[in-house]
């Protein structure tokens, strides 16, 4: 005797054989899409507008040594990204910041800090350095300041 | 006239405010704390910037120009400091301005940058920057002029 699919479950069979129509139907109909082909500087993912940017001004293998000079001077690095960021009030001046989440002390922040500047001003060409930017984002471990400026 | 570095004390009172309208405002005024130091270094150099926008672009320019490693590697840090007032002013989706800790971080590191540009005032520093900007304002002349 032959079991038959309660009408309450798919069908699995009949999805299978008609899964390659449908697909084919929505190629012909223009409604599918390829998955954009990921592009990656360092390892990182980045967005086409860095990726435009990085290509325009033959900047990528300077952002592939300043990220490494970035993992190379900050200890306790939580996450790296690069992003696109414009000037809104300067029209010609876009860079490519290095989003750095890092976590330490003050002080260690600090030397880290001025290490990889000073890594980065001479190893990096001048003409590159204009558009290539180290943003930290701090996770402070010690106690903050409250001194007055004088 | 006011001293520049007065914005970093309303820096640091809006950081300890620790609201995130505060800490962003806070980062807006340190910005312009060192900006405006900056400027005031380059204008008793005799080097007059113009009072507007393109001024942010052309100090970064010089003092990562001058051929003093110090200096441009606070050039660099000015940089990142008018990124994040950036952020702080235009980027309401930036979620990094709810600590106060990094704020004052980044205040602390503002009143190094100050001090390194005050310390351009005296000899030897005040004439190797001096002659820094302008063996740089000669390049770029020349490679105007050039591709004229």
């Amino acid at each position: 005797m032959l079991e038959s699919v309660p009408a309450t479950q798919p069908n699995k069979v009949a999805e299978a054989v008609a899964a390659p129509y449908l697909t084919r139907t929505e190629i012909e109909r223009g409604t599918f899409y390829r998955q954009p082909v990921p592009r990656f500087i360092a390892g990182l993912p980045v967005a086409d507008e860095v990726w435009r940017l990085a290509k325009e001004k033959k900047l990528v293998p300077h952002i592939e040594t300043a990220v490494r000079l970035a993992r190379e001077s900050f200890k306790d690095i939580q996450e790296i990204k690069l992003t696109y960021s414009p000037d809104p009030e300067i029209p010609h001046w876009e860079m490519i910041a290095i989003d750095l989440y890092a976590a330490g002390t003050m002080d260690e922040l600090l030397q880290a800090d001025a290490k990889y500047r000073r890594a980065f001003t001479t190893t990096i060409p001048d003409e590159a350095q204009f558009n290539i930017c180290l943003l930290l984002w701090a996770d402070m471990k010690d106690g903050v300041l409250h001194e007055e400026t004088n | 006239m006011m001293e520049a570095k007065e914005f970093l004390s309303v820096a640091q009172k809006l950081a300890q405010m620790r609201s995130e309208a505060s800490i962003r405002s806070a980062y807006s005024r340190a910005y312009y704390g060192i900006f405006n130091t900056g400027l005031k270094l380059l204008n008793e150099l005799g080097f007059i910037l113009p009072n507007d926008a393109s001024s942010h672009e052309l100090l970064y320019q010089r003092l990562n120009n001058c051929g003093i490693p110090d200096i441009e590697n606070l050039a660099s840090r000015l940089k990142t400091l008018r990124l994040k007032r950036n952020s702080a002013d235009y980027d309401m989706k930036n979620r990094g301005f709810q600590s106060h800790a990094e704020c004052e971080f980044a205040i602390a590191s503002v009143k190094l940058m100050i001090a390194q540009l005050e310390s351009c005032y005296h000899q030897p520093l005040r004439n190797q920057l001096k002659d820094g900007i302008q063996e740089y304002e000669r390049k770029i002349n020349r490679g105007s002029i050039a591709s004229a």
